[in-house]
């Protein structure tokens, strides 16, 4: 009795474990892109769809291929085709998966290259409004596009790499599984570029890039690099995406996802790792709960569609953080690197009188206040 | 001596103002070298023309007898000039320690390829952090050195503008107002590290400055400005007697 | 081919854009906001218009009264409630859009539930529309009447105030003083506050004439979003009569330039966004550091000065 309740409660938090993997990676690199390079790439969503379609596109080709499925490529029957295929041939579909998150990779980079055209040329709000603009262009042209994506229909029969499981619970925890170790990979990664020169030249040249070039910095250069690595982390999380909901549609990818995961970010502390953990939590909770399926689940009736509610209060954490706590959940702090740790130790306390001149200030004071001068401590 | 930057009838306008009108001078290597003027005269607009942040309307502007006229900014550093800003424009939401690490040339960890692999860039992140430490030493900065930008003095700040742009190895230093700002026997200190630095490195100055008592005890050539034109050029002596610079600058 | 239809629809819409775009011109001159929740203020407007010509009985003029009246008060409110506090705080212009997206979002979907549980979420004005006249092919209707007048009437009115009032003229001196926009004081409020009263008026009053001339949803602002910072942009954000070769451009663009391409390229009308994005992209390249300021006559004479040397 017990375990069959617990059971019936399993789906749910698959799913949601699943989703916020995807998310956290979404978040990250937004994170990257944003909080740590200063580009508000608000176009975000574009990048996961270059992904998403990547890999909806690949492999519903490739097996219409191998399977040579003559029906339609948008019909209906070629995707029961397709997901038969998936299932009786573990090799092609995982061979597929692994494909599309490189494929996805790289043109996901290759579309942030040539985002970070108009990043190196326009002033950041200027920057925004097109980033905004572009993310919803994409979505424009997908949903008009027939021969390749499908247009509204989308692309479907993408079914899952582990589609070879029979038992459905055990798959999807497995494809949890596999999405969140996808989303630890990108944790490590984001956490150890941030905490090195890189993440420091990052935020050199989005506090002040003028200073970054006198310093000798490449700035455009840097703004590629770190458009080209974000974005193909948004297009992995594209990716994964694709492979858990079998399929890909124009309309899933309206800019208001990109508000959603810029709420994240903001929310848990723009150039803040940790804090985007914390924030990407909430937000999925937000999302996933916040929704007509889970509202009659718990034998709520609303005579409107709950997920209005949900921008609402998405809208309102935007305001409210910005409002009062710009900094987020968990404020940015320094770049960690072994500089830091030698410059906190207290060898370097020590006043030196420059070897011309005259003796500075008076020493006692000094040390005195040091306690409280070190925040970073 | 030789002639390690070089200028030829530089100019820019911005629109009617005529901010640097056909500026020509060398500057000897190992020299230290003050530029002072009037308010508006052009000085800084002078350093952004050699620093590349402006690219001349007219003119050109030789480093050892290459041509680098008009080249990016990134590209005049990597020559092996840098410049210094009259407002400190400090990275704010970094630490002081932070603020002159980023200076630092050719560092491994800033390639996104090598940065993920700590043990690639951490050897060279020691050595540069003992350099930066030690100049942040000599320039009083230790007891801010782990604060934010944000938290220090105007003064202080100045100060950690300077030692960033002492921490690349430069050439050729041009400083813009170096000791604005800074106490007297604290700006005397600066100018008589800059000295050193210059005996023991053979680096070559331009410092801009307003504070001529200080400025003339250390620099052995002075050039002055007035709506963008150079109107003098010689020893410090001869500044008081030019009518010129007396007319334009110094006033009675 | 019979170009008198599109003409008078890339005429009405054009009219249409630009006195939507006025507010934002105006608005971002003075504060420097790019405000994405201006889309909002056109979407209230409408549904005040809709809502009262269709449950109350009133006449479009009365209607679109009210929804100067409506959008007026809610942009005066989104500046004090949310950017004038932030601008205190010291934060960056690119917070200052997030947070108009924010507000964008909570205005837009307070508006959806509302129109959920009115069954309202299309809607437009019954008004009685009668053709007078014909242009071409084309018929010319009561609609326009209100439209091409208001439109003239408003550009007109906003520049007379701004060259020739008092606190028009340091409404522009704010303009060309980013600094000053930011500095508080009882007086740069008052001002500010009547700013936002008059963008956020035009604006509504342009949703209402919206909700009469076609049908509006609540997210009719932002599908007008693009067009209205595409006008704004090109009539470089800090002139109105900038602002209204802006609207008709784009009117115009994508009319004409959609059915040009959908005849001889087979391309779908529904790329049509896609001309107001080219143009936005087209105007940013060409002068990156934004448009305020943007004077195409400099522009064009520098070009030339360049070309001479
Ligand atoms: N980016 C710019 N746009 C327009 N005019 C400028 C710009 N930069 C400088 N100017 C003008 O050029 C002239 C020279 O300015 P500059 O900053 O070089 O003077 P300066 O000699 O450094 O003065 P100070 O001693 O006050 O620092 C001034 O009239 C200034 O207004
Ligand atoms: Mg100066």
């Amino acid at each position: 009795m017990q375990l069959e309740f617990l059971a019936s409660y399993m789906p749910i938090f698959t799913s949601f474990v699943v989703l916020f993997a995807i998310y956290l990676i979404a978040a990250l690199s937004l994170n990257m892109e944003y909080g740590y390079g200063g580009i508000p790439n608000f176009g975000h969503v574009f990048f996961i769809s270059v992904g998403a379609y990547t890999a909806g596109v690949l492999t519903a080709r490739t097996v219409d291929y191998l399977a040579s499925i003559k029906a339609g490529y948008c019909s209906g029957q070629a995707s029961v085709m397709r997901t038969a295929y998936l299932a009786s041939h573990p090799i092609e579909a995982v061979g597929l998966f692994v494909a599309s998150l490189i494929l996805g990779a790289i043109l996901g980079g290759l579309f942030g290259y040539l985002g970070s055209y108009p990043a190196l040329r326009l002033k950041e709000d200027f920057l925004a409004i097109t980033l905004i603009f572009i993310g919803d262009m994409g979505r424009i042209i997908a949903r008009n596009e027939e021969g390749i994506v499908c247009a509204l229909t989308g692309l479907t029969g993408i079914a899952n790499p582990l589609s070879f499981i029979k038992d459905v619970n055990t798959r999807s925890i497995a494809y949890a599984l596999i999405v969140v170790a996808f989303a630890v990979l990108a944790y490590v990664y984001v956490q150890k570029l941030a905490q090195s020169p890189f993440g420091r030249l990052l935020k050199a040249v989005r506090d002040d890039d003028l200073a970054a070039m006198a310093l000798g910095k490449v700035v455009p250069k840097v703004r590629g690099e770190i458009m080209i690595i974000g974005s193909a982390l948004a297009a992995i999380a594209g990716v994964l995406r694709t492979f858990y909901i079998q399929g890909v549609v124009a309309d899933d990818f309206q800019p208001l996802i990109t508000f959603l995961i810029l709420t994240m970010v903001i929310l848990g502390g723009m150039a803040n790792n940790k804090g985007v953990i914390l924030g990407t939590l909430i937000m999925t909770a937000l999302d996933q709960f916040i929704s007509p399926s889970f509202m009659s689940m718990l034998g709520i009736t609303v005579e409107f569609d709950v997920t209005y509610m949900k921008y609402i209060i998405i809208g309102l954490i935007i305001i409210l953080v910005l409002m009062f706590r710009p900094q987020g959940a968990i404020p940015e702090g320094p770049v960690e690197t072994p500089a830091l740790e030698l410059s906190r130790s207290s060898e370097w306390d020590v006043e030196e009188k420059l070897e011309i001149g005259v003796e500075t200030g008076s020493g006692g004071s000094e040390k005195r206040e040091q306690g409280d001068n070190q925040p970073a401590g | 001596m030789t002639a390690i930057l070089q200028l030829r009838d530089v100019a820019k306008y911005f629109g009617g103002i005529r901010a640097v009108d056909g500026v020509s001078f060398d500057l000897e290597e190992r020299q230290i070298v003050g530029l002072i003027g009037p308010n508006g005269s052009g000085k800084t607009t002078l350093i952004n023309l050699i620093s590349g942040v402006y690219k001349p309307d007219r003119g050109k502007i030789l480093f050892r007898g290459e041509d680098i006229t008009g080249l990016d900014p990134w590209e005049i550093y990597h020559k092996g000039i840098v410049r210094s800003f009259q407002v400190p424009r400090l990275f704010e939401k970094m630490l002081v320690v932070e603020n002159v690490m980023v200076a630092h040339r050719n560092q491994k960890g800033e390639n996104p390829l090598i940065a993920p692999i700590h043990s690639k860039w951490r050897d060279q992140e020691v050595e540069y952090a003992r350099r930066s430490l030690q100049t942040i030493r000599e320039f009083g900065l230790s007891r801010v050195r782990n604060n934010w930008a944000t938290e220090l003095s105007g003064g202080q700040m100045k100060l950690v503008e300077i030692t960033r742009s002492m921490m690349s190895e430069p050439r050729v230093l041009l400083l813009d107002e170096p000791a604005a700002g800074v106490a007297p026997k604290l700006a005397r200190e600066i100018f008589g590290h800059i000295v050193r630095i210059r005996d023991e490195y053979g680096l070559t100055f331009l410092i801009i400055e307003h504070r001529l008592d200080i400025l003339f005890d250390y620099v052995e050539r002075v050039l002055v400005m007035n709506y963008g034109e150079l109107i003098y050029d010689g020893d410090p002596e001869g500044v008081y007697k030019d009518p010129r610079v007396i007319d334009a600058y110094l006033g009675e | 081919m019979d170009l008198s239809i599109p003409l008078m629809n890339s005429l009405t819409l054009g009219s249409l854009y630009t006195l939507m775009a006025l507010g934002l011109t105006m608005s971002f001159s003075v504060t420097k906001i790019a405000n994405f929740a201006h889309a909002e203020l056109v979407t209230v407007g409408g549904y005040v218009t809709a809502l009262l010509v269709n449950w109350m009985g009133f006449g479009l003029g009365e209607s679109l009264i009210a929804a100067f009246i409506a959008s007026a008060l809610l942009a005066v409110a989104m500046d004090e409630g949310v950017f004038k506090p932030m601008i205190k705080r010291g934060s960056k212009p690119l917070f200052l859009l997030v947070a108009s997206i924010g507000i964008g979002l909570v205005v837009r979907y307070i508006l959806f539930i509302y129109a959920d549980l009115n069954a309202v979420i299309t809607l437009q004005a019954q008004t009685n529309v009668q053709i007078i006249g014909r242009f071409g092919r084309a018929g010319i209707t009561t609609m326009h009447l209100w439209i091409f007048p208001i439109t003239i009437a408003s550009v007109v009115l906003l520049h007379l105030m701004f060259h020739y009032t008092k606190p028009g003229k340091a409404l522009r001196a704010m303009a060309d003083n980013e600094d000053l926009a930011r500095v508080s004081g009882v007086k740069i409020y008052t001002l500010r506050r009547l700013m936002w009263f008059i963008a956020g008026g035009i604006t509504g009053v342009a949703g209402g004439l919206w909700a009469a001339y076609s049908v509006i949803t609540p997210e009719i602002g932002w599908y007008a979003l693009l067009r209205i910072f595409a006008a704004s942009i090109l009539g470089g954000l800090v002139s109105f009569w900038g602002t209204i070769a802006g609207g008709l451009i784009v009117g115009f663009a994508e009319n004409f330039g959609i059915t040009f391409m959908n005849t001889y390229f087979n391309v779908n009308t529904a790329y049509r966004p896609l001309i107001s994005f080219v143009i936005i992209v087209i105007v940013l390249l060409i002068k990156p550091t934004g448009f305020a300021g943007f004077d195409l006559m400099e522009w064009i004479k520098e070009r030339r000065k360049k070309g001479g040397e």
